[in-house]
């Protein structure tokens, strides 16, 4: 049925943006670049949230994507990497970026405790799974020929690169001043 | 950055422990060890817990705008897939069906003219219609192969090539299709058997649109009618 992949298509398309925005947050964070206007804890909170619903719609997706009968997907290509018949890598990409987004949900989930380091070399996951899930979003998606996704995909880059740059300025100002 | 005073001790943290910490001193409470966001459970029976357990979501009402928008622009988006596909379809068979009203004229015509045929096909060239590029081979009264013009989508191109022998359409062969992804190819490998027996059946472009496949089901049907044009202009009618 149709529904499955108009379903397939906007879910992925929001959960690209809401993974794009919570990398933002977490990095504008990390940077101390939230203002002084919003309170830091209210930034993690969200922060934090807008991770969990990345998860959430990315299985809304792979769900869709599962019922779709012209897609494909079985149990098989969602849980194991390379066994898609088609656009084998592309697909892997997703499946791999997944992965790393649950680990790095799961891993800052409150009642679990990882060490510091564990912790934060999971959550830095998250900018190699970002870039994956775009990779796959533009070599297998529909609508990877209009415009409007086109734009879409270049404006996500965009706000995704920029906290990464403040980031590292960050860090870079920080090494020099101690 | 110096670490801050008091348990627990900051290589017991996680870093999003230290983050909320900073987070809370920054935003000038600095005698809290722990964040808002982390804050320990409410006790049921410790009233005093009970306003610090409302600050366990500092952005609830952000949150729920979080997900309010992600659901709304997910079913929005599903919406304008669904709105766009069916606009496609309806435009197409818009101008399909107009075509086909075309050619009915001109069959009316041609079998007045042309007695019916029933020898066999010849190899004698036909004219294009000035739709179609499509190219026959046919006896002018008899039948023969024609081949329907390209009819593109969005996923590729469409092109049949039909035999006609004794006013009956007795083969449709579908001699291109959309390729480029190997998801058009499965949904093709279903759906153009199914378009072939809705034509030979229909014995006209008048073909149901197959569920799943409605780019290909529309272009199907134009090129089918270009073919049908084609053979038309060539005296050869289904009859
Ligand atoms: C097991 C993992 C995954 C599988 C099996 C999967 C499967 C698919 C499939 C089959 C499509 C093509 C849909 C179409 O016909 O247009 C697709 C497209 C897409 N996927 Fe995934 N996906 C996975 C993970 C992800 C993740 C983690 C993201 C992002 C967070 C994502 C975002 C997208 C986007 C944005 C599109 C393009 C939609 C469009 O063209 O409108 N996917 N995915």
């Amino acid at each position: 049925m149709s529904a499955w992949w108009y379903l397939t298509r906007s879910s992925g398309i929001v959960a690209m943006v809401l993974a794009v925005t919570a990398l933002f947050w977490g990095l504008m964070f990390s940077a101390r670049a939230t203002g002084n206007r919003l309170r830091p804890a209210w930034w993690l909170d969200l922060h934090n949230w807008l991770g969990g619903l990345t998860l959430l719609f990315t299985g809304v997706h792979i769900l869709a994507s599962f019922a779709d009968h012209n897609s494909g997907i079985g149990l098989k290509q969602i849980f194991v990497a390379g066994q898609a018949s088609y656009q084998t890598t592309a697909i892997t990409f997703g499946v791999l970026a997944t992965y790393a987004f649950a680990a790095v949900v799961l891993t800052s989930w409150p009642k679990l405790r990882f060490r510091r380091k564990t912790w934060r070399m999971v959550h830095l996951l998250s900018l190699p799974a970002a870039a994956l899930a775009g990779i796959h979003a533009y070599q297998v998606g529909s609508d990877q020929q209009t415009t409007l996704f086109r734009s879409l995909l270049v404006i996500l880059v965009g706000i995704a690169v920029f906290p990464v740059a403040l980031r590292l300025l960050d860090l870079a100002t920080r090494r020099r001043d101690s | 950055m110096t670490s801050p005073s008091g348990p627990p001790t900051s290589s017991s943290m996680t870093t999003e422990e230290r983050l909320a910490r900073l987070a809370e001193r920054r935003a000038g409470n600095p005698t809290g060890p722990r964040s808002a966001a982390t804050s320990a459970r409410p006790s049921p029976s410790d009233p005093a817990t009970w306003k610090r357990a409302k600050r366990r979501h500092p952005a609830k009402g952000s949150r729920i705008a979080a997900l309010g928008l992600s659901i709304a622009a997910t079913s929005a988006m599903s919406f304008a897939f669904a709105n766009a596909d069916a606009a496609h379809a309806a435009s197409l068979k818009k101008s399909v069906l107009a075509k086909i009203r075309a050619t009915t004229v001109t069959a009316v015509k041609t079998t007045a003219t042309t007695p019916a045929a029933t020898t066999p096909a010849a190899t004698t060239p036909a004219p294009t219609t000035p739709a179609a590029t499509a190219t026959a081979k046919a006896d002018a009264t008899a039948g023969g192969t024609f081949t329907g013009a390209v009819s593109s989508n969005r996923w590729g191109p469409v092109q049949v090539k039909i035999t006609i022998a004794a006013g009956q359409i007795t083969n449709v062969r579908a001699i291109q299709t959309p390729a480029s992804k190997p998801k058009s190819v499965r949904i093709n490998d279903r759906a153009v058997p199914m378009l072939k027996s809705e034509a030979l059946t229909a014995q006209s472009a008048q073909i149901n649109t197959i569920s799943g496949a409605t780019y290909t089901s529309d272009s199907y049907a134009l090129s089918l009618q270009s073919a049908l044009d084609a053979a038309s202009a060539a005296d050869v009618t289904v009859a």
